[in-house]
């Protein structure tokens, strides 16, 4: 009774959250085959400890558990979407190519980052959180993410810049 | 330059756009439980694993071996040991290594000589080879001298064999006492290879009974008179850093003169009588080497005036 209960809370999140999850961990890693497998790593971890897990905290802790993995696969290797072909598949549609063509660059521009600041960039610029939240939900202090935000603003204006003049002079 | 405003737009549409893989509950779900129930076995095996440790380390669970795992307490000041007190320890020892409970006995090493055997699993791997020499000890409850080693770290208890097996001492092992307790401190490498020179020794040799290389037990006991020169030759040369002979326990102790000897090192001293009383008694040559280990080789031998 108590594991169907479980199953059906964590059933309920699954549907409610995998997307926006997997699209978190898509932008972590960029890569969308290594972004399906550690969302469903992280879903499992979650899984396991679902009973010490509050409904409310769910998802951040999910979003903890990615980010911890793609550090650690950080650690291991050098995660670059410029070395998985798989993802660029433009559509032959000019509106589609344009799509992706800008989602490359920030892909390629969010990859320089360090997953904290890739992270915490995308937290607040993509998924709208507070700094406050932010913080909740990768578990660090707050000066730590505003720094962190800060820096990666700053850093995001020097590698997305070159390409946008590059891409308009190309037009 | 890129603002904050245009950055949410840019991330916003390259989340649009981003290929996104589908995630499937079905398959998820199954590699959950899975995980979910490895954790469950994994926290069992713990916890059966920490209630047994408990029960085992309970002292009345080991009521029966006791004193094989804690030993006989020394008395506080390692030079007033005496071999009355040092017996008990071997003893133990013995006992442990003669039965089944030989793996406990690695609690009764010295830390040095822990280190010297590499860990448990290499104790495990040396017991049937130092099992045979204890169990003998044990059955023959014969152990028959102490001998002091320079410095206050050590002695040397020499084994007796039954008469009937032969005249000989046929093994020493050094004790040492640490922090109160007497510990047994076994050195399991190869010893220096020892070779009797002199006319004392021709009919003597460091033998286990029963092992191969073991002298003929109906040999005639040596016998010793002051005058004596006692030689022998060590081999290899590398490591032995002094050799002590002694006779009688402590009645008579000698270091003896080192000289180079083909590939190895002569050891010899004159005896001198000294206040070595006349009849049976043990003669030990003590070859203490450069780590800190002593090899000890035992005679059994005949004083006459």
């Amino acid at each position: 009774m108590e594991k169907k209960g479980r199953d059906a809370a964590f059933h309920s999140f699954f549907e409610a959250e995998s997307t926006n999850l997997l699209r978190f961990a898509t932008f972590m890693c960029g890569n969308p085959d290594l972004a399906a497998d550690i969302t469903q790593e992280a879903l499992v971890r979650a899984y396991k400890r679902w009973v010490l897990i509050r409904t409310e905290e769910a998802a951040a802790y999910v979003r903890r558990a990615i980010v911890n993995l793609v550090r650690d696969r950080h650690r291991r290797t050098v995660v670059g979407i410029s070395k998985s072909p798989s993802h660029a598949t433009p559509s032959s549609e000019q509106s589609r190519a344009a799509q992706v063509d800008d989602w490359m660059v920030v892909m390629d521009a969010l990859r320089r980052l360090s997953p904290m600041r890739r992270a915490a960039v995308v937290l607040r610029f993509y998924e709208d959180m507070s700094e406050h939240e932010i913080a909740e939900t990768l578990n660090r202090p707050l000066g730590t993410v505003k720094s962190d935000l800060h820096r990666a603003l700053r850093e995001l204006r020097v590698l997305m810049e070159p390409r946008e003049v590059a891409m308009e002079e190309g037009r | 330059m890129i603002d904050e405003r245009e950055l949410a737009t840019r991330l916003k549409s390259a989340g649009e756009s981003m290929p996104l893989r589908e995630l499937r509950y079905e398959k998820v779900l199954p590699r959950a439980r899975s995980a979910s129930r490895r954790l469950v076995a994994l926290v069992t095996v713990v916890l059966i694993a920490a209630v047994a440790t408990a029960v085992v380390v309970t002292p009345s669970f080991w009521d029966e071996e006791s004193s094989i795992l804690e030993g006989p307490t020394a008395p506080p000041h390692p030079s007033t040991l005496t071999l009355e007190e040092v017996r008990p320890v071997l003893q133990t020892f013995a006992r442990g290594m003669s039965g089944e409970a030989a793996p406990q006995t690695w609690h009764l090493l010295t830390p040095r000589a822990k280190e010297i055997i590499g860990g448990r699993a290499q104790w495990q791997q040396q017991l049937k080879r130092q099992k045979y020499l204890f169990a003998w000890i044990y059955r023959s409850d014969r152990l028959l001298y102490l001998t002091p080693l320079p410095g206050d770290r050590a002695v040397i208890v020499a084994a007796q064999p039954e008469p009937r097996d032969g005249m000989w001492l046929l093994t020493a092992v050094a004790v040492q006492e640490i922090g109160g307790r007497v510990l047994i401190d076994l050195d399991t490498r190869p010893r220096v290879s020892l070779v009797p020179e002199s006319p004392v020794f021709e009919a003597a040799a460091a033998c286990v009974p029963g092992s191969d290389d073991c002298a003929d037990p109906a040999e005639q006991m040596p016998t010793v008179s002051p005058g004596d020169t006692f030689s022998v030759l060590l081999q290899p040369a590398e490591g032995v850093e002094a050799v002590r002979f002694s006779l009688g326990g402590d009645a008579w102790v000698a270091e003896a003169e080192l000289n180079p000897a083909g590939d190895g090192v002569r050891a010899s001293v004159e005896f001198n009588g000294g206040e070595v009383p006349s009849g049976q008694t043990v003669f030990v040559v003590s070859i203490m080497k450069s780590d800190g280990t002593v090899d000890a080789y035992g005679y059994r031998v005949l004083v006459s005036d």
